[in-house]
């Protein structure tokens, strides 16, 4: 793995370690030997083209795709093996690319579920609080979360798992079905705010320039394998990092999203 | 005029038998996704031990809280024991069914064995008859209704507005982000087959209560008019349940009056075939297909 020149020692001491993860589905392995680390109050992005094993990744931290080798650390404890329901009480807050709200259930009673391990009162203040980082939901709580727009859907999405705090934030692909202008105030405004509160973020993204505009440091996914992380400013500056990007997926999706990374 | 209104407060006793078993029907896929075709079977095994307690000199009311805790345990070690293993294994929806089929015939046959192929009657005391704005019911008929309605004003308040219904519905909409969020969703599913069973056990010993008898086969003949019910309401929707129950139950036996009483199925089902052809996710439903959600 090439890895930046960058001093990695400026960073944080990590919340989040991954070490050696591999993983996939039924027999198959989707990545391989996969190693990075996230420390609070850091974004840190995972970047690559489409089939790289990315969603697969966090899916493995979360109990949702088969871990066969590594581990992970969330906190100093070894979460690997640990039950789907009891990550969320151990500070790991995941957003799915799809299906990352309870389409059924109204806005506030998405955001009871992400607070589901608080009290009444702790939940009341805490949906308070999330309203005050996303003031677009506050006039829609009993809303029927399958009514609610693309940006305001993601948002809720965010701030169901805020509710409970969490000292890692997973999201995965969050500007995804968003338009440009919609993904990149996530990325500046509500990602942001997730950060001030102390959480570490990784940040799952095929637009690469987009993500690296908020990213503290960057790991880039290819065919499974890590094969280059570093200072967002950094890989931006290599010369072949939009061809490293490329070599591993759609050269047409990959050549969009990398296409301002130098911007 | 009096024939309809005496046929629609027939039809009212049965859409709160139907509202009953059809929402706890609907509520047992819209959470776990397993289209219980044993479901008549339960019902049967609760009425017949409602009638064994019945027999022995206990009232139809304690026969009714016995069901419904048979009908409660029984569901939930049918699941713990048969369905989950078979879940367990990656067993899809259509092989489920195939599975609740097996089972199904094997209660029956099993209650038929024991029980043999006799009509069984439950004692009850006379009853008083009350006529109103046309409708003629008998008081254990009213009796009958006020427990549909208790039994659906509870459901929709456990579901609507505590933490555990909650967690019901979110498990329903996605499994998976119920447990991100903390959601012990193998207990929820526990908890769906007590509550949906207990409902079951009170639909069974309560459908044995308004019928001259009954006999081995009773609850699986009633579950086609339940799965019916379920539908029209829209498959996953315990409120669609209740609005099909009360369009199914009134039809049926309206149609039972002013036509014949063996083809008031008939009627059922082609009301189901006009719901589907207009609306093919039923009245409350959404179109969804491998997913049932409970709304």
């Amino acid at each position: 793995m090439h890895t930046s020149a960058t001093d990695e020692r400026r960073r944080p001491p990590p919340q989040l370690v991954v070490d050696g993860l591999t993983a996939g589905y039924g027999g198959a392995t989707v990545v391989d030997d996969v190693s990075f680390t996230v420390g609070p109050g850091e974004v840190v992005a995972l970047l690559g083209p489409n089939g790289a094993g990315k969603s697969t990744v966090l899916k493995a931290m979360v109990g949702q795709a088969r871990i066969t080798a590594g581990s992970v650390l969330l906190g100093g404890i070894d979460i690997t093996s640990v039950r789907p329901h009891l990550l969320a009480g151990m500070g790991c807050g995941y957003v799915p690319q799809y299906r990352d709200v309870f389409d059924e259930l109204t806005v506030r009673e998405n955001l009871e579920m992400g607070g589901y391990l608080l009290g009444k009162e702790a939940i009341a203040k805490r949906i308070d609080d999330a309203m005050e980082v996303f003031p677009a939901l506050a006039g829609m709580m009993d809303r029927p979360a399958r009514k609610l727009s693309g940006g305001e859907h993601k948002m809720l999405a965010i701030a169901r798992v805020m509710m409970s705090r969490p000292t890692l934030m997973a999201l995965d692909e969050p500007t995804a079905n968003l338009a440009p202008i919609l993904g990149r105030r996530l990325l500046d405004e509500q990602i942001r705010a997730v950060v001030r509160s102390g959480a570490a973020v990784l940040l799952v993204e095929q637009r690469a320039a987009a993500a690296l505009s908020v990213a503290d440091w960057a790991y880039l996914l290819v065919a499974g394998r890590v094969v280059r992380s570093g200072h967002p400013a950094e890989l931006r500056a290599q010369a072949d990092f939009a061809e490293v990007f490329l070599g591993g997926g759609d050269a047409t999706t990959a050549a969009r999203n990398t296409s301002d990374v130098r911007a | 005029m009096d024939r309809l209104v005496g046929a629609f407060g027939f039809g009212l006793v049965t859409a709160s038998i139907l509202a009953i078993a059809a929402v706890a029907f609907t509520l047992q896929f819209g959470i776990t996704n397993i289209l219980n075709l044993a479901f008549g079977e339960i019902m049967t095994l609760c009425a017949y031990i409602g009638y064994l307690l019945n027999a022995a000199g206990a009232s139809v009311w304690l026969a009714l809280v016995v069901g419904a805790v048979a009908g409660a345990v029984f569901s939930a070690l049918l699941n713990r024991t048969i369905y989950a293993l078979f879940v367990r294994r990656g067993t899809a929806l259509w092989g489920m069914v195939i599975v609740t089929i097996a089972v199904a015939l094997i209660m029956q046959n099993t209650l038929l064995g024991l029980a043999g192929p006799h009509n069984f009657t439950y004692t009850i005391p006379p009853a008083t008859t009350f006529r109103f704005a046309g409708l003629i019911l008998t008081s254990l008929q009213l009796e009958i209704i006020g427990v549909a309605i208790v039994a659906m004003l509870t459901l929709h308040m456990m579901l609507r507005y505590t933490r555990l219904g909650k967690a019901m519905r979110a498990t329903a909409s996605d499994p998976a982000l119920a447990q991100s969020c903390g959601i012990n969703a193998s207990r929820v599913i526990d908890l769906v087959w007590i509550i949906s069973g207990a409902l079951c056990g009170i639909a069974g010993v309560t459908l044995v209560m308004n019928t001259v008898s009954f006999t081995a086969s009773t609850g699986s003949d009633f579950l086609v008019v339940i799965i019916a019910a379920a539908i029209v309401g829209g498959v996953g929707a315990p409120y669609g349940a209740m609005l099909g129950a009360l369009l199914v139950g009134v039809t049926s036996e309206v149609a039972a009056v002013y036509v014949n009483a063996s083809l008031k199925n008939v009627f059922a089902f082609a009301l189901l075939l006009v719901v589907l052809l207009i609306r093919p996710q039923g009245f409350i439903g959404r179109a969804r297909v491998a997913k049932g959600v409970v709304t």
